[in-house]
């Protein structure tokens, strides 16, 4: 545990969203540190702020109008320390597309639905590799399609989204969003709107990706249930503000907040009293 | 191949019915065409004389008859004469043609280019140049008529300045003048279109998706999000192709333009009914076609709905 | 919210005022005092026939008014209708009610308006309706799409599973949910419609000149602009005025979307 190295340090981040004459301070004092390996849930109500945070780390909030301070340090493979925040907004979206992979909330909807699969998969290969001629793009697409079981071969590449099944949708939008040689994996609740049984398969299917790829894990979602099954680490977050943060089993058995206790309590009565972590 | 018979069908139909509602206009009319005639001809209106025209004109056989007759002749391409002047009307039909489409196609079509930038520009920066100058296109055109402008542009270039004549000489500047207006009142309205077909495909997954991924927004928006938009925009420009009919009567008419407008208005001043049928008939073809092209282009363009 | 009160407080002072004040005989002409500038007893001044401006101006509103609410109350009344009842129903209904769309566009209004005002004599009500009629397309497709929208959500088919009657959910579910839109669009049509007549006034085709329009004004002074600019500039001015009042009157700021995307 304790010689793992040290990959993104999240400092007193504070993100304020004006929206014409209104702000929206959306993240207050944020801070946690994650290390190499170490999968990080975050979690709590909606509105808490769970999804913001991801979107201030990965740059994705609505850059004019967002204010920032604080800082986000990143740990380069080669040593470096980044501070995200620091960087002009170009430099820092193509710096973290490298760096991190996100998957969605929905990712049954998160294809172009106007682009062949073939054309946008290849497009983003392309924007990672672009030494890549056609035929190697084509052959990688091919080889990842066997690993993240996308059936059909040719044909399935040469059809628009809307042709395929949202379990094929998924897969293949998780497997473009793994393109990048990244190092952190940040799942904003890739489960919700999926039904119980393709929900179970996504968690599987991600956990499966996990072991074998050892990424750094970012898990987002308002299930304290499916949470303490992926997740070493947990934050837990109300109102823009961490909560509590800590090691899962002790949070869960011990939490000091009143509003941990009570979100673990809630989370016991609808899952039943039975452990869902059986690891 | 179900839908392209649907289409065929709804035209025809669509032909059929505002064919017999001008029929049935025109012979509902107070004057009747036989008097016009009568008349361009100074003749008296005496039973004989009557009787005689009409049987000349094929209006004594019974109304169903007549209506066939008049559709088979249009279609054969014998569009009849001018109860007034006696000029052929395809011909003269032939000859104003290429003004009033000049007028309408190329205002559109540069309307709908510069919209389409103006429209892209906007959705980019929320109150930006472009999203305050659309806007204020857009309640500009809304608020002040085009022969308002018309008057203006008339006085202030034809008159105060002298450099351009619009009521004689060749009638270029008239012409470049109309174009330019059409293609300004078109500009406003598409814009807007544009733009928020553009701010609803930045609110979707797959953009945000494809920036987190890498793709430079700007490239996302531009080169991977530009079909709903396009397809938006082309939807509008069907519908404002009727209106260049109707906008294009007041420009025309403003300009001195010998277009198929004037034509119209001075046909009607004069009660020429032979040549307002026949200018319902060609409306009608005309938005055949461009329903068609259009279309076939949004066919093509292949844009898909996506659920938000 | 509070300018849009304003704004409907002076318009309802507008009406009243063109309809309720007492104003000069607009047949009347006086050769002696043609081209007068404006004076405690002609307000706006007179004409290039002697004509009192402001009466002419006052009768050429209201004949406008009357245009714009028979124009909008048809078009607004009988496109919603069949917009939402072509979404509910679908099938061969919306079949229909789409051809009746389409049809009424083919042919522009104003080209209609002409005709018709050149076969029967120009009359303001003759111009509202066909207008009215006009514009119905655009009415039914803006209706139909946010029906169609509304109708994807869940409340909607619960109603229907609950059993409740059709007129119930149409009129009282789904209406006030797609009125706002449809309250813009009648802005923008309303002024489209003061701008319209305008322009049929000024092509004037059958038109009587003893009851003048705006638009027939500003077709019958136009040659004055230089010497009289008066005349031309209040007729383009009240064009417009009540061309923008209408827009802004039924924009509603709360419908411009504030939801900010990754550009913004």
């Amino acid at each position: 545990m304790t010689d793992k190295r040290t990959i993104l340090i999240v400092e007193n981040l504070n993100v304020t969203i004006k929206n014409g004459v209104t702000r929206f301070p959306v993240l207050k004092d944020v801070s946690f540190t994650i290390r190499e390996g170490e999968r990080w849930a975050i979690a709590g109500e909606s509105g808490a702020g769970k999804s913001m945070t991801m979107n201030a780390i990965a740059g994705l909030l609505p850059e004019g109008s967002t204010e920032y301070t604080g800082s986000i340090l990143f740990h380069e493979k080669n040593g470096e320390w980044m501070d995200l925040l620091q960087m002009p907004y170009q430099s820092r979206r193509s710096f973290i597309s490298e760096q991190i992979a996100i998957i969605f909330q929905d990712s049954i909807n998160a294809l172009n639905p106007n682009e062949r699969i073939m054309k946008q998969w290849g497009d983003t290969i392309r924007l990672h590799h672009p030494e890549m001629s056609n035929n190697d793009v084509e052959n990688h697409i091919l080889d990842q399609m066997e690993i993240f079981g996308v059936r059909g071969g040719h044909e399935t590449l040469h059809r628009f989204p809307d042709q395929l099944s949202g379990g094929m949708r998924q897969r293949i939008a998780i497997a473009m969003a793994l393109e990048s040689e990244a190092q952190i994996l940040i799942a904003d609740e890739p489960t919700t709107s999926l039904d119980a049984i393709t929900q179970r398969n996504t968690i599987e299917f991600i956990r499966g990706l996990l072991d074998r790829r050892r990424w750094t894990l970012l898990f987002i979602s308002h299930n304290l249930g499916i949470l303490q099954y992926m997740c070493d680490h947990i934050i837990i977050m109300k109102d823009g503000r961490i909560v509590e943060q800590g090691e899962t089993e002790e949070l869960f058995q011990s939490g000091k907040e009143e509003y941990t206790r009570q979100l673990v309590s809630e989370t016991r009565k609808i899952m039943g009293d039975h452990e869902v972590c059986d690891e | 191949m179900k839908n392209v018979i649907l289409f065929l069908a709804k035209w025809v139909i669509i032909f059929i019915v505002t064919s017999v509602l001008i029929f049935a206009a025109v012979r509902m009319m107070p004057s009747t065409p036989v008097d016009k005639w009568l008349d361009a001809y100074h003749l008296p209106h005496t039973e004989e004389n009557i009787e005689y025209v009409e049987s000349k004109m094929g209006l004594n056989e019974p109304l169903p008859l007549q209506y066939v007759n008049w559709i088979g002749n249009f279609i054969k391409g014998d569009w009849g004469v001018s109860l007034v002047s006696g000029e052929n009307i395809r011909e003269r039909f032939m000859a104003k043609m290429p003004y009033s489409f000049s007028i309408g196609i190329t205002g559109i079509l540069l309307g709908a280019f510069a919209a389409f930038f103006l429209g892209y520009r906007a959705a980019l920066r929320r109150n930006g140049l472009c999203d305050r100058l659309t806007t204020s296109m857009t309640i500009f055109c809304q608020s002040i008529p085009m022969f308002i402008l018309s008057i203006l542009i008339i006085n202030a270039f034809g008159v105060r300045l002298g450099i351009a004549s619009f009521f004689t000489g060749d009638g270029r500047y008239s012409l470049l003048a109309a174009i330019l207006l059409t293609a300004l009142y078109s500009v406003g309205g598409l814009s807007r279109v544009v733009r928020s077909a553009f701010r609803e495909e930045m609110s979707k997954s797959y953009v945000k998706f494809m920036v987190s991924r890498g793709f430079s927004p700007k490239t996302v928006l531009w080169k991977h999000a530009y079909k709903p938009p396009l397809a938006s925009l082309v939807s509008a420009i069907i519908t404002r192709f009727a209106g260049v009919f109707g906008g294009s009567t007041v420009l025309e008419f403003a300009f001195a333009i010998p277009g198929l407008s004037t034509m119209l208005v001075s046909a009607m001043d004069s009660r020429d009914y032979s040549i307002l049928q026949t200018y319902i008939l060609v409306v009608v073809i005309w938005m055949f076609f461009v329903h068609l092209i259009l279309n076939l282009f949004l066919r093509m363009l292949g844009a898909r709905r996506s659920k938000a | 919210m509070r300018r849009k009160y304003i704004l409907w407080g002076l318009f309802i002072l507008f009406v009243l005022f063109l309809f309720l004040v007492p104003h000069q005989n607009i047949k009347l002409t006086d050769l002696l005092n043609t081209c007068q500038g404006c004076s405690s007893t002609h307000w706006l001044g007179t004409d290039n026939l002697g004509r009192d401006l402001f009466a002419l101006m006052v009768t050429g509103g209201q004949r406008t008014i009357i245009v714009v609410f028979l124009a909008t109350t048809i078009s607004f009344t009988m496109g919603s209708l069949l917009g939402m009842i072509s979404a509910y129903e679908g099938g061969i209904v919306k079949t229909i009610i789409q051809f009746i769309a389409d049809f009424v566009t083919v042919i522009p209004s104003l080209i209609m308006a002409l005709i018709f005002s050149a076969l029967f004599g120009f009359s303001a009500p003759m111009a509202g309706i066909i207008f009215g009629i006009g514009n119905l397309g655009q009415y039914i497709n803006l209706a139909d799409g946010l029906t169609s929208e509304i109708k994807e959500k869940e409340f909607i088919s619960a109603e229907v599973s609950i059993g409740l009657k059709r007129r119930t959910i149409l009129f009282l579910h789904i209406f006030p949910n797609i009125l706002k839109q449809l309250l813009v669009y009648l802005g923008n049509n309303a002024s489209s419609v003061v701008l319209q007549y305008a322009g049929l006034a000024f092509i004037g085709l059958g038109t009587d000149v003893t009851n003048p329009d705006w638009g027939t004004l500003l077709y019958q002074y136009r040659g004055y602009i230089l010497t009289y600019p008066r005349m031309v500039i209040v007729p383009i001015i009240a064009v417009c005025l009540l061309a923008l009042f209408f827009h802004f009157a039924f924009d509603d700021g709360r419908i411009k979307e504030t939801e900010l995307t990754i550009y913004d």
